[in-house]
């Protein structure tokens, strides 16, 4: 199945947009056959802010009206390039999602490796387990900041503001034991 | 095939890194931790309230931390792997569709390795490459509207703003001044970020020199 998604994504930006419509709407009944959580997608607001103005308010005031419903003049041809273009956003986005989904983390760690990135699992677990250290870092700096009352003075060097809250970071973090280390201690 | 192997060995000459020292190593984590930390917090937040040019706003973060990176992090290919570990971080830990960020911020990591590789760090670099990674900003949105939604999409922008341009009866010339001075907007922002980043890498060395 994850080798047919790239196809699937390629073929629905190539294809024009009379024929995107059934393509997608196959597809994406397929995808809800194999997962049906990829129906989830449906929940999201930005899905119907999308369709609300490619499918609804571009064909009334887009391109010359050419036919009317309850008094409502649109634009027929407006109104495929819209549902098209829904379509099309709607089958891309679903096919990455699944992807994403069916990715593990290690896979992805196994390529980078593979590009010659063999320090990017270890700097990603580092990076993983100076974060919390980081979060309590800043806000312990910006509250030393406002208790001191400096933060007036600060304002008018902001490079000096900013370096000197990464750079504790840079040397704590050369002390920061890994978790692993502290229990076989 | 050929090819391929071409294009494989072209991207293992660029992304392979020599073996990192500890401190090389732990100060990438950290600065990693921090874009990472802006990207998930910042971004998701951007993301879901749906702000203007919030793309724009988090490459002007992704401009100021790779530019101040770079003053510690002197080994080759740091960028990228920066731009690697948090783009990875976006796309297991941030809120809402990840493939976007994470193209955009290996792009503008990219970018930014590749001219201070060539050119050399100094202001006027990191001002250059401030610059360009708004340009891409820019036009990562179109590209990805584009593939999202089709190239019908710039012929909808076309004629809304004609539409638009006619209901309030605007001229011809104030309407192209108006679009073309965003990306002039987006130039000037990137330089002032990269010129800026470059400022607090400055200051992060003679912090850590004076210690």
């Amino acid at each position: 199945m994850k080798f047919l998604i790239p196809v699937i994504i390629l073929t629905v930006i190539i294809l024009p947009s009379e024929y995107v419509i059934p393509f997608g709407i196959v597809v994406m009944i397929g995808y809800a056959m194999i997962d049906s959580s990829q129906l989830h997608l449906f929940k999201r607001k930005s899905l119907y802010t999308l369709f609300t103005i490619v499918v609804i308010i571009q064909p009334m005031i887009l391109g010359s009206p050419t036919s009317e419903v309850f008094g409502v003049s649109f634009s027929a041809e407006a109104l495929v390039r819209g549902f098209a273009m829904f379509i099309r956003a709607l089958v891309i986005i679903s096919s990455i999602t699944y992807l994403n989904r069916n990715t593990e983390k290690e896979k992805v760690k196994e390529f980078w490796k593979r590009q010659g990135m063999e320090n990017f699992d270890v700097v990603l677990a580092k990076a993983q387990e100076v974060l919390p250290t980081i979060k309590i870092s800043f806000s312990d700096s910006i509250k030393a900041v406002k208790k001191e009352g400096t933060g007036k003075s600060w304002l008018r060097s902001p490079a000096e503001l900013l370096a000197r809250l990464v750079v504790p970071l840079l040397h704590k973090s050369n002390t920061v034991i890994p978790e692993k280390k502290i229990k076989e201690a | 095939m050929f090819e391929k192997d071409c294009w494989q060995k072209k991207m293992i000459k660029l992304l392979k890194i020599e073996k990192l020292s500890e401190g090389n190593l732990v100060n990438t984590s950290v600065f990693g931790a921090i874009w990472g930390l802006a990207e998930v917090s910042l971004g998701s937040f951007l993301h879901a309230s749906k702000i203007p040019f919030r793309g724009a706003i988090m490459s002007l973060v992704a401009v100021l931390i790779l530019i101040s990176a770079r003053s510690v992090l002197k080994y080759k290919g740091s960028l990228i792997l920066l731009g690697v570990v948090t783009a990875t971080f976006r796309l297991f830990l941030g809120v809402g569709f990840n493939i976007t960020p994470f193209i955009a911020i290996f792009m503008e990591a990219l970018i930014a390795e590749i001219i201070i590789n060539r050119i050399g760090f100094n202001r006027w670099t990191s001002v250059l490459s401030g610059i360009l990674i708004m340009v891409y900003s820019l036009s990562h949105g179109l590209i990805m509207q584009a593939l999202f939604l089709g190239a019908d999409i710039y012929k909808v922008y076309y004629e809304m703003i004609l539409k638009v341009t006619n209901m309030i009866s605007l001229p011809e010339n104030v309407v192209l001044a108006i679009i073309f001075s965003i990306p002039f907007l987006y130039i000037f922002m990137g330089a002032i970020a990269g010129s800026f980043g470059w400022s607090v890498g400055k200051q992060i060395q003679l912090l850590m020199e004076k210690e």
